[in-house]
This record gives structure tokens, sequence and C-alpha cells, in this order.
């Protein structure tokens, strides 16, 4: 794979290791295992955002983001290069805590991954840039959400922001001390129409036209 | 008490990685010494992976630092603490009653 697709360029580095390389590895099943992968969670949290990315929309990452720099699309490869970013451990989010001794908590790329895994989890959209805005280093603070996203062709569009931001709202409140005042879910584009797979497969009509992009 | 930090480090590895609720162990280095370490790993046939938690030592005490994987199916704060007390039981069992500090993070759930 060349280093100039915008794959390559969209981390360079996560813990050592760039999205092209995490995305080989997935390819060859995670063999043979590499401990600095394995082992770091910054780079789980990118295999399971590719793993997931992959899972819905079902396209060659690689392949696709490379077709959509020479359309001038860049839905995927923005995805990617958010997700390249938001998975490094950023701030340290506090969980209450007794003791005299010590600190518990949950990193933000953790948290950034819950959100993510709970926006492609719903399906619909595309998870892209995750931000946390207030001080989430402070009990009892209260933070907002905002999530940029991608609707994938034919997909219902409120109804898929309700749902999503329900779910990234009770992940957080399950995973974390968080104060969350809001989630914002806002749709920047549209992924556009694949071919279908074959005349047995005909596009989904079933759809409300009016939730349709 | 003199500490061994590697045979520490294992010990508490193993000990999280048991942990109800624990799904992985990563390691608590930062990557730069976590390189070096694969390095000394070749060298001596002891494998990083046994040794994820970081044990270090100062003038004020032991200090342990654990990043882990938590389980989706219950909070991760409880599983955070259910770790701490883990790790702060393995040292009282060994007589190291008072560190200086014990830091556990989840670094990921599910």
């Amino acid at each position: 794979m060349s280093g100039d697709t915008p794959l390559a360029q969209s981390v360079d580095d996560l813990d050592g290791h760039t999205l092209e390389e995490l995305s080989d590895y997935l390819d060859r099943d995670r063999t043979p295992a590499d401990g600095s992968i394995d082992h770091s969670p910054g780079c789980q949290l990118a295999l399971a955002s590719l793993e997931r990315l992959r899972r819905l929309t079902g396209l060659a990452l690689e392949r696709e983001a490379a077709n959509e720099a020479e359309r001038g699309d860049d839905w995927i490869p923005r995805i990617l290069g958010y997700i390249g970013l938001e998975v490094r451990a950023g701030r340290s989010i506090p969980f209450a805590h007794d003791e005299t001794i010590g600190s518990l908590a949950i990193t933000e790329g953790a948290v950034r991954g819950l959100i993510r895994d709970a926006g492609d989890t719903v399906g619909g959209i595309v998870i892209g840039r995750v931000r946390l805005q207030g001080d989430v280093t402070v009990p009892g603070e209260s933070i907002t959400v905002d999530v940029e996203a991608s609707a994938l062709w034919g997909a219902p569009i409120r109804v898929a922001i309700d749902e999503v931001r329900a779910a990234i709202y009770e992940r957080l409140t399950t995973h974390t001390e968080l104060v969350v005042a809001g989630v914002d879910v806002a749709v920047h584009d549209i992924s556009e129409p694949q071919p279908p797979a074959s005349p047995a497969s005909p596009p989904d009509t079933t759809a409300d036209p009016a939730d349709r992009p | 008490m003199i500490v061994d930090a590697g045979e520490l480090s294992r010990a508490l590895t193993e000990v999280v990685a048991a942990t109800e609720g624990v799904t992985s162990v990563y390691e608590a280095r930062p990557i730069v010494v976590g390189v070096a370490a694969r390095v000394v790993e070749v060298v001596v046939g002891d494998a990083v992976e046994r040794h994820l938690v970081l044990v270090e030592s100062d003038d004020e005490g032991l200090r342990i630092r654990v990043s882990l994987a938590s389980r989706s199916s219950e909070p991760a704060a409880v599983v955070c603490r259910r770790v701490y007390r883990a790790v702060g039981d393995h040292l009282a069992s060994l007589g190291l009653d008072s560190p200086a500090d014990i830091a556990v993070s989840i670094g990921r759930v599910g």
C-alpha cells in the first residue's frame, strides 16, 4: 500500500503505529500477535473503530478513501483522521474516590471510544469528530458533547440522530461520572449511494422519502 | 523493605488481569520506555506482556500505575474501584501498606 493514501496521511503516531499499519493488522486477523498493538489502548480503540467503520460501510476503506480523494469527496478519509486523533488518551476524567491515596480515572480517549461505539452501533450514521466541551477533569463540572457525523445514504436522518443522542447519553451516564448537559449531533455530509450489489438487491424504497437525503 | 520492581510488576499484572470485569491490561509505561523494554525482553527472555503494570519508587514510596480495558456490561467506575482494591490488597499482603500512589486508569471500555 502506498504511503501517500489518505489513510496513511490521517495519523502518523498511534503509540508508534499508523492507521495504515493497524488496518493491515486487521487484514491479517491480528496475526502474528504484536504486543505493541495489543497492549496499547489507543491502538485497540482505533482497531475497534476501523472494524465498525468497515462493517458499516461495507467498503474496503483504503480503496474508498483513495477513490474519494480522486472524486473530491472526503468523508471516509476525514472520519479516519478523526479516529486517529481521538483515540489518544487525552485528558484524565476522574472517578469519585474515597481513599486518600491514588486516583481512579477513565481517559478521554476511552470516552470518545464509547461515544463513537454508541453512535456507530445505532446505524444510519457514522460518527466523525467528537468533542467534549468543558473541563472534564473537574468532578461535577457540567459538560456538553459535540458530535459531527456523516449520514449513510437512505437512512432516516432525524430518527438516526435521536437514537444516537440517546445511545451516547446512556453510555456516558453508565460508564462515566460526567455531568452531561447536552449531546449535540450535527450531520455534515451524506455518503454517496453505492451501486447495488446485484439485480436481486434493489435499493431500499420503504423508508419515508421525507427522511431520505 | 527492598522491592523487586520487576517481580512486583509481574505479580500486579497478574492480579489486575484476574480481576473481574477486566478484559485487557495495557502497558502503563510511556511508549518510548515500552519500546526500550521490548529490546530488554529479547535480551533477558522475559516477556513485556507479563510486566504491564508500572512500578516505580521514589523518596515517598511506591508508585503504581495501571491501565486497563473494562467490560462494557458493568460501569467502568465499578471495575476501576475493584482493581484499585485488588492492587491495594496485594500490596498489603506483601507488607507494602503505604504506597505513595496507586493510579488506575480505564483506557478502553469493551
